[in-house]
């Protein structure tokens, strides 16, 4: 029977070591012939020795340890190795994969042991199932950000960071956008359409045509006689008014 | 009690059927003492009259107190003795009007001999009118205090609960274990170093968590305890320095305020990176403020990374607690990469 070979890819030299001897200790015949520190040399070293196994660590820099399993999927067995808590180990629970949780104890690697060699005895799993446990994982652990987190505004000669959380509203002026935090006024390109799109809609409102409203800072809104209203906000003085097609917005509240 | 609610808040009532009950009871009561006192008066007629009274005093303070946007209950009270007042001059009305109505309704009541004899009674209404009014208010501010001490217990239990659930994440608890396992038979040394400096960071945890303030080198305790773990983790990938001048250590700050700053930085922008990079603490002082920043060379932040996943909003609401508006967060980007973030606070020495 040929021999196994396998890699392991952690950033953490100690504990690279340590797996390597326990892994050993567990099962002799192992060859482990490549170790990594991070996601890049990872890929480089599974491309390079064409293992059967590959020891993953979830968090890596460069590329995270499911980076890399989604783009060698198929091409090897995936053991991933986390120190995440049993919520999101729950993700990991599957057929097409095995994981370590870190500390790693001898019990846990005899059982990994035995299932990395009754898989590598039975033919390859299709990459499609692979990649679909992947998809469920790191949809578990890293749901992306699809909305905008943080504005940059230029801001005396550096570039500010603002957390659209702090953001009272932003409002068009004629070549930029106002951006109003309780710290101030900072202007940005984007344009309001831009933003409207790319903010989380449930948290930022259209109120005009030229104004987009954080309705967590808001502290009150109250009709007006001309029926719209004014929006009062709980960290600063003024007022922003709504006009008269986004008021309904507003009614029943 | 009245002494020290100059500048309170000003109070809300809540009409309930128990309290609207309590009020015609209190009227009922001083009907019967008001018969007691005038031997010639009906039981009935006081009873009436009182209840119109007190009626109508209440409807006026109860409107003032909740419809009338004040700042202090200074200006709060001096509306309510202006709303007896009117009370008494509508319940006057109403209850001569209505005793008139029931048991005379021939004569006229407006004769002046007739409102002359009113007199006594205006000057009892004013007095009730305030002590019970007194008591209400009392009763009411009592339960509001209450009511806010409790909200203050609540934050500063959730605040130390939030704090320590932070420092426990376990992504950073099982790694670091994780470490120091790893090192125990091979390099023995350096798992005691660890385990010491990570049984140092959870004892300064612990200790600051459940402080209101704590001293600038306390803090920074937590701190170097943390890049401690971090640097033997990640080797020569993170170098730190801190520089903070003998002069500030002492301040009192609240408690791991600077502690998060730093972990994100090593969590979001040195730890992702492939060659890691510098971590700066650097602190000084501005006339009546100090600032304190972290600044690190790691990935930087995009327009998508984590901004709520960050414990911003935790460090906000404290600074805001504390300082009531006189402190400031803010977020730059480093040049040529990473993240620098500065918060100012008033130089406060305690």
């Amino acid at each position: 029977m040929r021999q196994i070979r396998a890699i392991i890819a952690d950033d953490e030299e100690a504990l690279r070591s340590y797996l390597k001897k326990k892994l050993l200790s567990a099962w002799p015949e192992l060859a482990i012939t490549g170790e990594a520190g991070d996601g890049p040399a990872a890929l480089r070293l599974i491309a390079d020795s064409r293992p059967d196994i590959a020891f993953l660590d979830v968090q890596m820099p460069g590329a995270t340890g499911l980076e890399v399993a989604r783009r060698i999927a198929g091409t090897c067995a995936v053991v991933f190795v986390t120190a995440y808590n049993k919520y999101a180990v729950e993700a990991f629970e599957s057929e097409a994969l095995d994981y370590l949780l870190k500390p790693v104890t001898d019990e846990r690697i005899e059982k990994t042991v035995k299932r990395l060699k009754e898989r590598l005895n039975t033919p390859h799993l299709s990459a499609a199932s692979v990649s679909e446990a992947i998809e469920k994982i790191a949809f578990a652990l890293q749901k992306p950000a699809v909305f905008l987190q943080w504005i940059k505004a230029q801001h005396k000669g550096g570039v500010r960071l603002i957390p659209v959380n702090e953001i009272c509203y932003f409002k068009a002026t004629d070549k930029y956008t106002t951006v109003r935090t309780r710290d101030g006024e900072f202007l940005i390109r984007k344009t309001i359409k831009e933003l409207e799109e790319e903010l989380e809609p449930g948290q930022f409102w259209r109120v005009h045509r030229s104004a987009i409203v954080n309705v967590r800072a808001i502290q009150t809104v109250a009709d007006s006689l001309s029926g719209s209203c004014m929006i009062k906000f709980k960290d600063i003085q003024e007022d922003l008014s709504v006009s008269r097609a986004y008021s309904h917005l507003f009614r029943q509240m | 009690m009245v002494m020290d609610s100059f500048n309170s808040p000003p109070i809300r009532f809540k009409v309930t059927p128990g309290r609207i009950f309590f009020m015609l009871l209190g009227n009922t009561l001083i009907a019967l003492f008001m018969t007691g006192l005038h031997s010639e008066s009906r039981f009935l007629t006081s009873f009436v009259y009182s209840q119109c009274m007190g009626i109508s005093i209440a409807t006026c303070v109860i409107f003032v107190v909740n419809y009338f946007k004040v700042s202090t209950l200074t200006v709060q009270t001096i509306l309510v003795i202006a709303a007896i007042v009117v009370g008494i001059g509508i319940g006057v009305t109403a209850g001569l009007s209505a005793v008139n109505f029931i048991w005379s309704p021939d004569s006229s009541i407006w004769r002046p001999e007739k409102l002359k004899s009113q007199a006594p009674n205006l000057l009892y209404s004013l007095l009730f009118g305030a002590i019970v009014s007194y008591v209400f208010i009392s009763v009411q501010k009592m339960s509001d205090e209450k009511i806010r001490r409790l909200e203050v217990e609540k934050n500063a239990a959730i605040t130390e609960i939030k704090l320590l659930q932070s420092q426990m994440e376990p992504h950073f608890l099982f790694n670091t274990l994780s470490n120091i396992l790893s090192l125990i038979d091979g390099d023995p040394r350096k798992a005691r170093n660890m385990l010491e400096a990570f049984t140092a960071f959870l004892r300064a945890s612990l200790v600051t968590a459940r402080s209101e303030t704590i001293t600038v080198s306390q803090e920074m305790d937590v701190v170097k305890n943390y890049l401690e773990i971090f640097r033997m983790r990640m080797g020569d990938r993170l170098r730190y320095s801190i520089e903070i001048p003998e002069s500030l250590q002492s301040l009192r700050i609240p408690p791991l305020l600077i502690q998060p700053l730093v972990e994100n930085a090593v969590k979001h922008g040195l730890e992702p990176s492939v060659s890691g990079g510098n971590l700066l603490i650097r602190a000084g002082r501005d006339g009546d403020r100090m600032r304190i920043m972290v600044t690190d060379s790691g990935i930087g932040i995009n327009e998508l990374s984590p901004g709520n996943g960050i414990g911003l909003e935790n460090i906000r609401k404290r600074l805001d607690l504390l300082y009531q508006g006189r402190s400031r967060i803010s977020f730059e980007e480093n040049q040529p990469s990473g993240v620098r973030v500065a918060i100012e606070i008033p130089y406060e020495t305690k």
